[in-house]
């Protein structure tokens, strides 16, 4: 945590909000047992205004909504706040059947008795951690309905037939959207009207450079600048819609380079990381172009670090 | 905005040209192609670089200005080669892998040229091969011996500087056109005469063609790229459209006085005549109306047929008012069939659920397996994306019975509004060398007004109004607008036009537009709307004589209608019979 209020201070958010953050670790303490939920991130958000637009948020006591485009870093992000505030951290991820159940809890039988099995959204609210509803448009309005109450100024969750728990005071709820994903649909008004939306821009050339440095130090520059060009074609042509955002994998772009410092070549890296996500074999040799027009296919470890 | 579509190696050449530009938006009229016919990777390459480090609205207009022709193409392609020189150096610092790329190409061009036959060597420019050879002999650090001292002095002259901007690089490609080859750049666009006639053009037509099959160079072309070439590599280019003969003013202004400004700019014109006046309508032009003139023309002619259009308005209006009733009638009994048609397509199919309808043939399941989804549930309406296109001759032939048509036209969209399917109407025509479809509806609009302006006169040119149809209805798919679409033609399936169709291959003639060819064309089109998912019919209501030709142009897609009074069954059994295809 030390590591990433310094991160944030080099990166000039004011420290007035830095102050706060700290300030709210101290008053909010963490249950014995969900240190270990607390994450570590492995990537850092690079975005100045993003980060001081999400501390202020939710030192306000606002549910944020990360919408955005895919590789946009929207649980990069999540993951780092809840790094940032010390909290211990919930994923939810959304689909078509998300329900009341999967969310809140059901029943469950102990061996003796039908007992409540608590679901992450009342693990969370009761633990005073942060829940990252990701996907949060992939589900049913009907069954978002169940939130309504824990998001808005009410902080309760009332459980039929069980209790009625009032949300901690130091949970959060951050949800992460893609509007244009397969499946997803609006959220409706009164759910939106539940979250400080934050609209995700896709990484700023010099942040990514800086991702991929502090990511593998080790990386050549002029490298550095080949993959993170890649990276900006890959998204122009997802954009232009000629290739679909498959294709447009941040983590796998990361995941490539991880492989190639492993021993794999350059070409297969990309290819099981950002090639193959594509499942249209016209769209592959689509993708597999803009690749070979910046990436020789046959590097090796010796060739990309040094 | 209409955007070009492509296809195939053509959107592969494309995208690589757009990666390389840094910009989708742009519409490069140059392609490169192997001779199998798949992309060049490194000459598209070059091909978009050259547009994102030099000017590219000057660079091409240098090349439209130069024209085409065996000895145009073959001073094109050098030129090339300077280019692809000073962008390779420009682009070598922020992209090492393009030297790597270079490299490869310069392989392939031996690899191929090693293949190639004695009789394929000899259908080469040598000019050009020359150039390539040195080049690419440079490139792989190879000794040439066989270059003589001219052509590896133009080799020098081609090497283009990196340091060069585009001023550099265009007084340069003047310099070479000048004192190489002889030549002096005209102002204007070569013009391309396209309209048909002649013997003359008939034998310039059939040479320049010659020529163009027996010219393979490094030649720039915007093509399928479906490899209907046999030699080395090409590149070739495409002016045929770029110029306007003053014949093609004129009749351009007629259009336009007459029927209104072009819906579509002159860019989206180009791009939608590119991909489709090929073929049989290579020498068609197209024009797209949104409405009617609505102040009188200057020119005599124009005014002619504007007044005889606002008389047919009349007719048209006059005809509605005295057959009020039946239309109405028309409308109410329309809107019954269709509803329920619509209805029933627009749901699912019933699913398994715990409640709903029982489902006798797996109740075993319930006890056997302990499933309870034994019952069928009532299945809810898909939300609406259909949509109806209705085309109407408006040729000549039609003369006598246009207030018939406009107000079977009217009951056919005000039925289908009535059940909440949007339908646009379009009139078609052939005149003058263009065929022009004129918008009298769009979709959504309740008010069919626009249809009494229905006016039948010139020639009908079924299948390039077809393919044009298709084209705009893709492109409106994939811009999201309406997945299922059903087009239902109005015709008289005679499809004949003044615009002749170019000479068969090796022949010398133009053909008339007429006859069993224009029928197999509007077949093609017909089934190019199918495969493409757009559900075609057609009302007909032409002579008997023509019936086997619609039956040959949409299959058993068709109905006859004879009077307006059997109107509502006749479109009711064609959308019956459609939309059981499209269920299939």
């Amino acid at each position: 945590m030390k590591d990433l209020d310094r991160f944030l201070r080099e990166e000039g958010v004011q420290g007035s909000l830095l102050d706060e953050t700290a300030h709210f670790l101290k008053t909010h303490g963490v249950r014995s047992g969900d240190e270990k939920r607390i994450p570590d991130p492995p990537y850092l958000y690079y975005g100045k205004q993003v980060w001081e637009k999400a501390i202020a948020a939710l030192l306000c006591g606002e549910n944020l909504l990360l919408a955005g485009a895919k590789a946009t870093g929207k649980n990069v992000l999540a993951e780092n706040l809840a790094c940032l505030f010390g909290r211990p951290l919930w994923n939810v991820s959304f689909h078509v059947n998300a329900d009341a159940a999967y969310l809140i809890g059901s029943d469950t039988y102990d061996g003796s008795k039908v007992v409540f099995r608590p679901g992450p959204v009342y693990c969370c609210a009761s633990h005073g951690g942060f829940g990252v509803l990701d996907e949060i448009n992939m589900a049913r309005n009907e069954a978002l309905a169940v939130l309504h109450a824990t998001l808005d100024f009410r902080r309760v969750i009332d459980v039929a037939g069980y209790d009625r728990i009032e949300v901690d005071p130091a949970a959060r709820f951050i949800g992460t959207m893609n509007y244009g994903y397969a499946g997803t649909r609006d959220l409706n008004e009164a759910l939106c009207s539940r979250f400080a939306i934050l609209e995700m821009p896709l990484i700023a050339q010099d942040d990514l450079e800086r991702l991929l440095q502090d990511t593998f130090p080790q990386m050549k520059a002029q490298m550095r600048s080949q993959f993170t060009a890649l990276f900006y074609e890959l998204e122009k042509k997802a954009r232009s819609a000629e290739v679909s955002e498959r294709a447009l994998d941040l983590r796998g772009l990361l995941d490539a380079i991880a492989l190639i410092q492993k021993g794999v070549s350059s070409g297969d890296a990309l290819e099981m990381c950002i090639v193959n996500k594509t499942f249209d074999a016209y769209e592959r040799g689509l993708v597999m172009d803009v690749i070979r027009a910046r990436i020789p296919m046959d590097l090796s470890r010796e060739d990309l670090f040094m | 905005m209409i955007k070009q579509h492509y296809t195939g190696s053509s959107r592969r050449a494309m995208n690589l040209i757009w990666n390389a530009a840094g910009d989708y938006q742009w519409e490069s009229p140059f392609l490169a192609f192997h001779p199998n016919g798949e992309s060049d990777d490194y000459l598209n390459m070059v091909i978009g670089l050259s547009a994102k480090w030099l000017d590219r609205g000057r660079i091409t207009d240098f090349f439209e200005r130069l024209g085409e022709g065996p000895t145009l193409d073959e001073i094109s392609a050098l030129l090339w080669l300077g280019i692809e020189n000073c962008v390779y150096g420009k682009e070598l610092p922020v992209r090492p892998v393009i030297s790597r790329m270079r490299k490869e190409r310069a392989e392939e061009f031996f690899r191929v040229n090693g293949m190639l036959s004695e009789q394929q060597m000899s259908f080469m420019s040598i000019r050009v091969y020359d150039q390539e050879l040195l080049r690419w002999s440079q490139v792989l650090g190879r000794r040439v011996l066989s270059a003589g001292p001219g052509a590896r002095k133009l080799a020098k002259e081609l090497e283009f500087s990196p340091e060069w901007d585009t001023d550099e690089v265009l007084g340069k490609m003047h310099q070479l056109l000048s004192e190489t080859f002889h030549r002096t750049l005209p102002d204007r666009p070569r013009a391309v005469v396209r309209s048909s006639g002649g013997l003359f053009r008939t034998l310039a037509g059939n040479l320049s063609r010659g020529l163009e099959r027996r010219t393979d160079l490094l030649v720039l072309r915007k093509g399928s790229g479906s490899g209907d070439k046999k030699n080395s590599v090409h590149i070739t280019h495409s002016f045929a459209r770029t110029g306007a003969a003053e014949a093609a003013a004129a009749d351009r202004a007629y259009i336009e006085e007459t029927f209104g400004p072009c819906m579509y700019t002159d860019a989206e014109m180009r791009i939608l005549e590119r991909s489709l006046c090929t073929g049989n309508d290579s020498l068609c032009r197209l024009w797209f109306s949104k409405t009617r003139q609505e102040t009188q023309p200057a020119s005599k002619e124009a005014k002619k047929l504007w007044l005889d259009q606002e008389a047919q308005l009349k007719r048209n209006e006059e005809y509605y008012r005295t057959h009020l009733f039946r239309i109405r009638e028309s409308i109410r009994n329309l809107s019954a069939q269709t509803d329920t048609i619509f209805q029933s397509y627009l749901r699912y199919d019933p699913g398994r659920a715990k409640a709903g309808k029982l489902d006798g043939a797996r109740v075993w399941r319930g006890q056997i397996l302990s499933d309870m989804k034994l019952f069928l549930a009532d299945a809810q309406p898909q939300e609406s994306s259909l949509c109806v296109d209705l085309l109407l001759d408006a040729s000549q032939s039609r003369m006598n019975s246009q207030e018939m048509i406009a107000s079977q036209a009217l009951v056919i969209s005000a039925s289908f509004e009535e059940c909440h399917i949007p339908v646009r109407v379009t009139a078609f025509r052939s005149l003058r060398g263009y065929t022009i479809l004129q918008r009298l509806k769009e979709y959504g609009d309740r008010d069919c007004q626009g249809l009494f302006r229905y006016y039948a006169g010139g020639w009908n040119r079924d299948a390039l109004c077809l393919k044009a149809m298709e084209y705009i209805m893709a492109d409106e798919r994939s811009k999201g607008m309406f997945q299922t679409r059903i087009l239902l033609v109005l015709t008289d399936a005679s499809p004949n036009d003044s615009t002749q169709m170019p000479p068969k291959e090796g022949g010398r003639l133009f053909r008339e537009y007429e006859g069993d060819e224009p029928v197999r064309d509007a077949r093609c089109a017909v089934n190019a709307l199918t495969a493409g998912g757009v559900h075609t019919g057609a009302l007909f209501y032409g002579a008997t004589s023509h019936l086997e030709q619609v039956h040959q142009i949409y299959g058993q897609q068709y109905v006859r209608v004879k009077t307006l009074s059997q109107l509502p069954d006749a479109v009711s059994e064609l959308l019956r019979r459609i939309l059981a295809r499209a269920q299939h």
